[in-house]
């Protein structure tokens, strides 16, 4: 077959069926807006466990990695008591990971106690989104628990993680606060200024993210607190976000923007809480 | 039963042992190695997928099957909507394009391919970041090149499983 009845062949076939279906996906996730479609639902649940089972045993890996140094030197201490040793070190690992967990749900708790309006419920990271360009993760618990798009995720101690963005009936993902896609409204210093927190590909790589539209004659520091500001009503007004790192000029030396370490270390969390209902201050 | 035996089973059967490996690859590319990183860097084989097939199947299985597998990383990746069922799709198809007039199937030939599907592929990536939201385009460059070097060591343990399942296929 030539080359050119080869492409009018197939290849146009082919690019009328990729138009079609390019078409139908995008027209689909128009009308859903986010929440999740049936093939995508299904997909969610079918991973879900897997999801688990595959989080469940890389946590145990990096637990056995982490055991041999420690094994090792036990060893050279007193091979007597090894086994009883790693008996006891795995207890104690439950028991880390149980009051690890207790202590975030009192801290939680103290900090709920300040919050009456708050609805919250918590949920674990299941998987972390695969692509190098956005910084998003999957939580282990969806719209069967009252959750919501754009609802709001926090750490245990308040501090903004981010918002559900995509939504399915048993999971959901969260695109973190340090994401390129991510716009906050925010609050900065003393004297509260306004300005938004806008995510930067470089600086999200580096777990960062920026303070940026300030308004005019606004002042910032090093060290000064960034708080959300609640405008538009998609975030409680003053959950902490971050402080600024460093102040910084644009190119044309007109725009000031600060570099903001976020209050959350994305890299290291485990359990969220999902704010699902709260009273809008205008 | 008469609409049974309009059915070509044997393809059927081939398509969904195609859609099986499909699958397994991009769970262990979505679940586990999403995980995993290296330099900051997590992996993205998928193209290779449609390639491979498009090399061992020709054009029309390769961008169909690369419409399947791009569909199902749209799914997957939070920053994509459309990109990989159309990237993919056309891989799949130029590679079993120039497998049918240009080239061999031969190991150095894939290689040179897939390496050339995943910097193209990566390159798609990060041309919304940098075009849409101004980011700068070296540490997206940096980041688009580690992230195809990284990614062709699997894809050249795909190009092994999906020569062993085109050849068991072709034996029936």
């Amino acid at each position: 077959m030539k080359l050119k009845l080869y492409i009018s062949k197939y290849g146009v076939r082919l690019a009328i069926v990729v138009v079609i279906a390019a078409l139908v996906v995008l027209s689909v996730s128009s009308v859903l807006g986010g929440r999740a479609g049936l093939l995508k639902n299904a997909d969610g649940a079918l991973k879900a466990p897997v999801e688990k089972a595959a989080t469940s045993l890389l946590d145990w890996i990096e637990g056995i990695y982490g055991n041999i140094y420690e094994y090792d030197r036990m060893v050279e201490e007193n091979n007597a008591l090894r086994k009883e040793n790693a008996e006891l070190r795995e207890a104690a690992r439950e028991y880390a990971e149980v009051k690890a967990e207790n202590d975030r749900l009192r801290a939680l708790f103290g900090w709920l106690e300040k919050h009456t309006d708050f609805e919250t419920d918590s949920a674990k990271i299941v998987a972390w989104d695969p692509s190098n360009y956005t910084s998003a993760f999957t939580i282990s618990k969806g719209s069967s628990s009252g959750f919501e798009l754009g609802d709001c995720v926090v750490t245990e101690y308040g501090a903004l993680v981010g918002q559900i963005v995509d939504l399915g009936t048993e999971w959901a993902t969260v695109r973190t606060v340090i994401d390129v896609d991510m716009d906050v409204g925010a609050l900065v210093g003393e004297e509260s200024f306004a300005g938004v927190i806008s995510g930067e590909f470089s600086l999200m790589k580096q777990g960062l993210t920026r303070l940026t539209y300030l308004t005019s004659g606004a002042q910032i520091f090093p060290k000064d607190e960034v708080l959300t500001s609640g405008k538009g009503g998609s975030f409680p007004a003053g959950l902490l976000i971050g402080e600024i790192e460093a102040v910084m000029t644009e190119a044309g030396g007109q725009v000031t923007y600060g570099i903001v370490t976020p209050a959350c270390d994305v890299s290291r969390l485990s359990q969220v809480f999902i704010i699902k209902d709260f009273t809008v201050v205008e | 039963m008469a609409l049974l035996e309009l059915i070509n089973m044997r393809k059927v059967r081939k398509a969904l042992l195609y859609l099986l490996c499909i699958v397994v690859a991009l769970w262990f590319q979505t679940m586990i190695f999403s995980r995993a990183m290296l330099f900051g860097v997590k992996v993205m084989y998928a193209p290779a997928l449609a390639v491979a097939i498009g090399m061992f199947e020709g054009g029309v299985w390769g961008g169909m099957l690369g419409l399947a597998a791009g569909a199902y990383c749209d799914m997957c990746y939070s920053d994509s909507t459309v990109l990989f069922l159309v990237l993919f799709s056309a891989l799949g198809f130029l590679s079993g394009l120039l497998t049918e007039f240009f080239i061999n199937r031969r190991f150095v030939s894939y290689l040179i391919l897939s390496a050339l599907a995943l910097v193209l592929t990566a390159f798609c990536q990060i041309t919304p970041l940098w075009i849409f939201q101004g980011a700068a385009l070296r540490p997206l460059a940096v980041t688009a090149l580690l992230q195809s070097a990284l990614s062709l060591p699997f894809a050249i343990v795909i190009y092994f499983i999906i020569k062993a399942v085109a050849g068991k296929e072709r034996s029936r």
